[in-house]
């Protein structure tokens, strides 16, 4: 829930600082709003259940449940699915954020405060209750017992509720403490940090345009990949007509 | 500090530039000097992909004009510290395309060479020489 | 719930986590390189050359190209590295060493699995390079394929040590390796034979080796998202593939063939295990050449799968 609307407000912001309609004209936003940016691919992972993040937990519970009730199928295409998340994520962050400005993009700035303000409030929220989710079940828990319910186990510090005692709160530690081995290590080299051009073969005179890849260039749709599995012709666009579409 | 040029010492890797050479060179680098028969990697030696990988960058053929820019640019992209091996002949002194109109060479004008190693093409030997002589340069820089 | 925090951070940060698996890692790499200079008759390089190109990275300059996003461009490395070094930790070594509760079942390992090509898909994003562009498109496209199998052999095997112990679905790694502690382990049981297949499938593709290390093929597509890396980013880099590498095969052993004596020899047979498994992998490099992204897709969608239906097909069928 949460996500999804920082996500929303993510694309209304890039929609209020430029009308466009094709994600193709992006690129390289992530320099110019890096705020916005920043939002998008937080909330974009814990979508993608990427742990420790918020999307995770709950995720985690839906795939026990269906495996606990047997219904091993829907628990194994509900894994799939968030895989299929994370490449309609990726793909997103990649064509507007990442890569070289396009003519677009190099005119927009970040967003106004009043529009940042609500998706980092949302993000807040999904942070909080992800590193602790007894601050939504405790209370769900205080009123199971009021309705004479048995109540689902819950405490302040604790982790989800289920089989696993996957306690989001031990992984966050976990892993910010194995990722200041990385960061012991960028300190440890002291290297100079050079900015420097991309790497094009010794090509100069390439414009910026031609070096992003499009969102189209980009891995192929599960759609084509079943088809090409199935032995069943890919249909694939006529450049030429492609290209006639765009004149006009 | 010592430690880490002796480990550096151990680990140098390589990257190949090809200045519009007639490519013999680099069939002798590919393809003899080092693969299975003469094994460079029993120095530590890898070959990368990218430059910006690189440790040691050898170069072969004469600079021609064309290509002259490209080399400087990518040779730019290659991080400090470095050490340049020139491959052949032709890098030298421009070999048998000596003297000719689309020659920018010799290639030190442009660039820091550390190595030169003559023979057109050098035999495979003489390239782990020169790599050898290189890698004493690099593990004093690192 | 202090001195238990202390302990989970331990192994994570120590042993099996963190340092140990780093350093099991680098290792392996250093025995798989001179494996396959052995096959192809070469002296190969030290044991320890790994460790010698982390150390001579840390000398060199960072390059950050003008185009990336610094930020995600040097962060990227050390998230994928610190979730390998937590995936590591969560991998019991029988008789030795078994992971603390608070870090969650298989599933978890699963997606803690799947951090790293996450980071490289954003490394090659992020750096700005039409060549790191293509390299994250590929390794998507590989991971599509190669997700499925893997799903399907993980919970056939969960399945089927939640069928033996009387419970819908045993997920947690601990109770699955303490079954076949007791009971024998699943290499022996041809009834899994399909879903560990599937797994065995799933190696080469997860941890890039030939004929499946399309997305970082150094002569197509320079390295893929490794291009822009230089210095100590590329050192972490490196350092998260190999650890990953561990966590795979950890993980492969403690699925399928977990068994051996408790107490510090318990360790070294895992340490044999992880060799004897390197070693099969290097044979495997030496020996092919390099798939088009297509044909290595289109080879996970049909036979892994199909193996990985069969697998679950076999355990649900018999119980
Ligand atoms: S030195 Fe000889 S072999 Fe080498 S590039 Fe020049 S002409 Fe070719």
């Amino acid at each position: 829930m949460l996500l999804k609307n920082a996500l929303f407000l993510v694309a209304g912001c890039i929609l209020a600082q430029a009308h466009i309609n094709s994600l193709d004209e992006l690129g390289g936003l992530g320099r110019k709003m890096p705020v916005t940016f920043a939002v998008f691919l937080f909330a974009g992972m814990s979508l993608a259940g990427i742990p420790p993040l918020n999307g995770f937990g709950s995720k985690l519970m839906i795939y026990e449940a269906a495996f606990e009730g047997g219904h091993y199928m829907l628990g194994l295409s509900a894994l799939m699915s968030s895989l299929f998340t994370l490449a309609a994520i990726l793909k997103f962050a990649h064509t507007a954020f990442m890569g070289q400005l396009s003519e677009r993009a190099s005119k927009m700035t970040e967003a106004p405060m009043v529009m940042l303000a609500p998706m980092l409030l949302l993000v807040g929220a999904s942070i909080a209750v992800g590193l602790f989710p007894g601050l939504l079940l405790v209370p769900i828990a205080h009123l199971q017992t009021g309705l004479g319910l048995e109540p689902v186990q819950a405490s302040w510090l604790g982790g989800l509720p289920g089989v696993s005692s996957y306690n989001p709160l031990v992984m966050t530690v976990a892993l910010v403490a194995t990722g200041l081995i990385g960061w012991l290590y960028y300190r440890l080299s002291g290297s100079r940090h050079v900015t420097s051009y991309i790497h094009t073969g010794g090509g100069v005179m390439i414009p910026n345009a031609r070096m992003h890849l499009p969102a189209s260039a980009l891995y192929e749709t599960p759609e084509r990949l079943i088809r090409l599995a199935l032995r069943d012709k890919p249909q694939v666009q006529d450049p030429q007509t492609e290209s006639h579409a765009h004149d006009h | 500090m010592d430690f880490f040029s002796k480990a550096a010492r151990k680990s140098p890797w390589l990257y190949r530039i090809n200045a519009g050479s007639c490519n013999g060179c680099d069939v002798e680098l590919a393809t003899t000097a080092c693969i299975p028969r003469y094994d460079v990697e029993r120095l530590g030696c890898q070959y990368c992909g990218s430059p910006k990988h690189a440790d040691i960058v050898l170069i072969t053929g004469p600079l021609t004009a064309r290509v002259k820019d490209k080399v400087l640019r990518v040779y730019n992209e290659i991080p400090d510290p470095k050490v340049t091996v020139a491959v052949g002949i032709c890098p030298i002194s421009g070999g048998v395309f000596r003297e000719s109109y689309a020659i920018e060479g010799p290639i030190d004008r442009y660039l820091p060479v550390d190595v030169n190693v003559p023979g057109c093409p050098p035999r495979p030997q003489a390239i782990i020489e020169g790599i050898a002589k290189a890698i004493e340069i690099w593990a004093k820089r690192a | 719930m202090t001195t238990d925090t202390l302990r989970t951070l331990l192994t994570v940060l120590v042993f099996p986590g963190g340092l140990f698996a780093m350093a099991l890692g680098l290792a392996l790499k250093g025995v798989e390189r001179r494996a396959i200079a052995r096959l192809q008759r070469r002296v190969g390089p030290p044991l320890i050359q790994p460790f010698y190109d982390l150390i001579k990275l840390m000398r060199k300059r960072t390059l950050i190209p003008d185009t990336a996003n610094a930020f995600v461009f040097l962060a990227v490395p050390v998230a994928g590295l610190a979730s390998m070094a937590v995936a590591a930790s969560m991998i019991p070594i029988p008789g030795f060493y078994e992971p603390s509760t608070g870090l969650g079942n298989l599933i978890v390992l699963f997606y803690l699995i799947s951090i790293p090509a996450v980071s490289l898909m954003l490394a090659g994003s992020a750096s700005g390079s039409p060549y790191g562009a293509i390299g994250f498109s590929r390794e998507m496209a590989i991971v599509l394929a190669y997700e499925g199998p893997i799903l399907l052999s993980l919970v056939a095997v969960a399945l089927h040590a939640g069928a033996v112990t009387g419970q819908p679905i045993l997920l947690s790694l601990t109770e699955i390796v303490r079954y076949q502690q007791e009971h024998g382990a699943f290499l022996f049981d041809p009834w899994m034979w399909p879903a560990l297949l599937t797994y065995l499938c799933f190696i080469p593709a997860n941890l890039g080796i030939a004929p499946f290390d399309i997305p970082e093929a150094e002569s197509e597509v320079l390295e893929g998202p490794l291009v822009e890396y230089s210095g100590p980013p590329l050192g972490l880099m490196k350092l998260m593939s190999v650890t990953k590498s561990v966590v795979v095969l950890g993980l492969g052993i403690a699925l399928f063939f977990p068994n051996g004596p408790a107490g510090l020899a318990g360790l070294f047979i895992f340490l044999a295990k992880c060799l004897v498994l390197v070693l099969a992998v290097s044979v495997l490099k030496a020996a092919v050449g390099r798939m088009r992204i297509d044909q290595a897709v289109l080879f996970y969608l049909k036979w892994p799968e199909l193996l990985g239906f069969a697998g679950l097909a076999l355990v649900i069928a018999r119980f």
